[in-house]
């Protein structure tokens, strides 16, 4: 699964989160704060 | 008791002591209350990489990538000018992204020769206004990332979260060090800083450029944009004055940039009801509001002119200092050394500027600071930032 690529949509994003190795009540929140970072990085 | 512990103990009480000696300058400038001495603050950011002693030389890239290496740099940069506040501790610009998506791709570019300079946003079409405004992380998500990035592996995207997660680290254990190691307040607490919708507009996802036609192309779509964020923006204001803030120096604070490009129309529709309920809240809770605004202020002033004394602290960058005294004598200012006096005059010609600084506005709600955010290396200069720096720290004014 780590070389194929995500979709950008809705379910996509929370496929993502789902995949991420971090707690399960932060998954979607850090997405979120990490996407909004790199888009201002 | 053993000794490292007694030692510990009263290394801790010192800090202690200092920070609240600090809190105490900061809040008689604010509240134009006589403060013994001015109390300074550092625009320094990637700056200070180029000022460092560390060898080998870091280059931008190194050190905004390595947070070992930036803490040196930070604690080298603190312990070399002892300013009593600071707006950065490296945590500016975290290129570590840079590897999953290519330094072409950021918005904050990395230049070992030039420093660091912003990209001019192209990602949102004109249509997208309000899809931004209903759902800015799945607009991101579907929008942005897609347009800016292209094709991201699920490796790459954890990937992306795990550098976001070593820079939260960074960041709260550089808060940490800087209050109990050194003693020195923090700004404000990171959830009292509130962004208007314009802003990121102008700096985020439409450029200066486009943002400039905008207002006048899509004004209806932007007042409504902003008229739904500003909801989000007073509940924030009120959620950031009801917090218990004890080692901050501002309750709330926010930045103006966009505002240079808009006339006092715009302004006033765009973007003073967010900001006139914060300070009116601020206010009338008898709380401390901080203004960073970049570029101009004076045509501005007639917004912020009859508030009472000790609320706001503005900062300035391009205007005289003495002519903003002049149309805002009611607000603290925050300012005076100027980027071009750093590199220019020589360290006694500085401390005589800051002597007149300290003299003429120290008792009327000034804070002195760098005109702007020093971030290329000709910004300024070690041995005149040194020289102002520890004449203010040893003059009493009262």
């Amino acid at each position: 699964m780590d070389n194929e690529y995500v979709e950008y949509t809705v379910e996509g994003f929370k496929k993502a989160a789902e995949a991420l190795g971090i707690s399960e009540d932060q998954k979607e929140m850090m997405l979120s704060i990490s996407i909004n970072s790199l888009i201002m990085a | 008791m053993c000794l490292p512990t007694i030692i510990r103990r009263y290394k801790l009480a010192t800090e202690r002591n200092k920070i609240n000696e600090r809190l105490h300058l900061f809040n008689d400038a604010i509240r134009f209350n006589n403060p013994k001495r001015v109390p300074t603050f550092s625009n320094l950011i990637t700056w200070k990489i180029h000022d460092t002693d560390i060898q080998p030389k870091p280059t931008i890239l190194e050190a905004t990538c390595d947070w070992e290496l930036m803490e040196k740099i930070v604690r080298e940069s603190i312990e070399r000018y002892n300013f009593d506040a600071y707006i950065d501790y490296g945590t500016r610009n975290n290129s570590n992204y840079h590897k999953v998506v290519g330094m072409d791709k950021m918005t904050q570019v990395i230049d070992d020769t030039h420093g660091v300079y912003a990209q001019e946003p192209n990602s949102m079409r004109d249509s997208e206004f309000w899809e931004f405004g209903e759902d800015q992380t799945m607009y991101n998500w579907t929008k942005i990332m897609p347009r800016r990035y292209g094709k991201l592996t699920y490796a790459q995207i954890k990937q992306i979260v795990d550098y976001t997660l070593e820079f939260i680290d960074y960041s709260q254990r550089m808060d940490e060090i800087t209050v109990n190691e050194y003693g020195i307040p923090t700004l404000m607490d990171g959830n009292a800083w509130l962004m208007v919708a314009v802003e990121w507009l102008f700096g985020v996802y439409r450029g200066i450029s486009k943002f400039s036609l905008d207002m006048r192309r899509h004004a209806k779509e932007i007042e409504e944009l902003s008229g739904i964020q500003n909801q989000q923006l007073f509940a924030q204001t009120d959620s950031a004055l009801s917090l218990q803030t004890e080692n901050c120096i501002f309750d709330i604070g926010t930045s103006f940039l966009a505002h240079s490009v808009m006339n006092i129309k715009q302004f006033e529709k765009l973007y003073w009801p967010a900001i006139k309920y914060a300070i009116d809240k601020a206010e009338a809770a008898d709380k401390k509001m901080f203004i960073f605004a970049e570029a101009d202020i004076i045509r501005f002033a007639d917004f912020f002119k009859d508030y009472q004394k000790g609320t706001l602290t503005i900062s300035v960058e391009m205007e005289n200092i003495y002519d903003v005294r002049k149309v805002l004598p009611n607000c603290c200012l925050m300012g005076g050394i100027t980027v071009d006096m750093l590199v220019h005059n020589t360290p006694a010609e500085c401390v005589a500027e800051a002597k007149k600084l300290c003299d003429e506005l120290g008792n009327n709600g000034y804070i002195m600071s760098q005109n702007k955010l020093l971030s290329f290396k000709n910004d300024a200069k070690r041995d005149t930032l040194k020289a102002v720096q520890d004449f203010v720290l040893n003059y009493n004014i009262n």
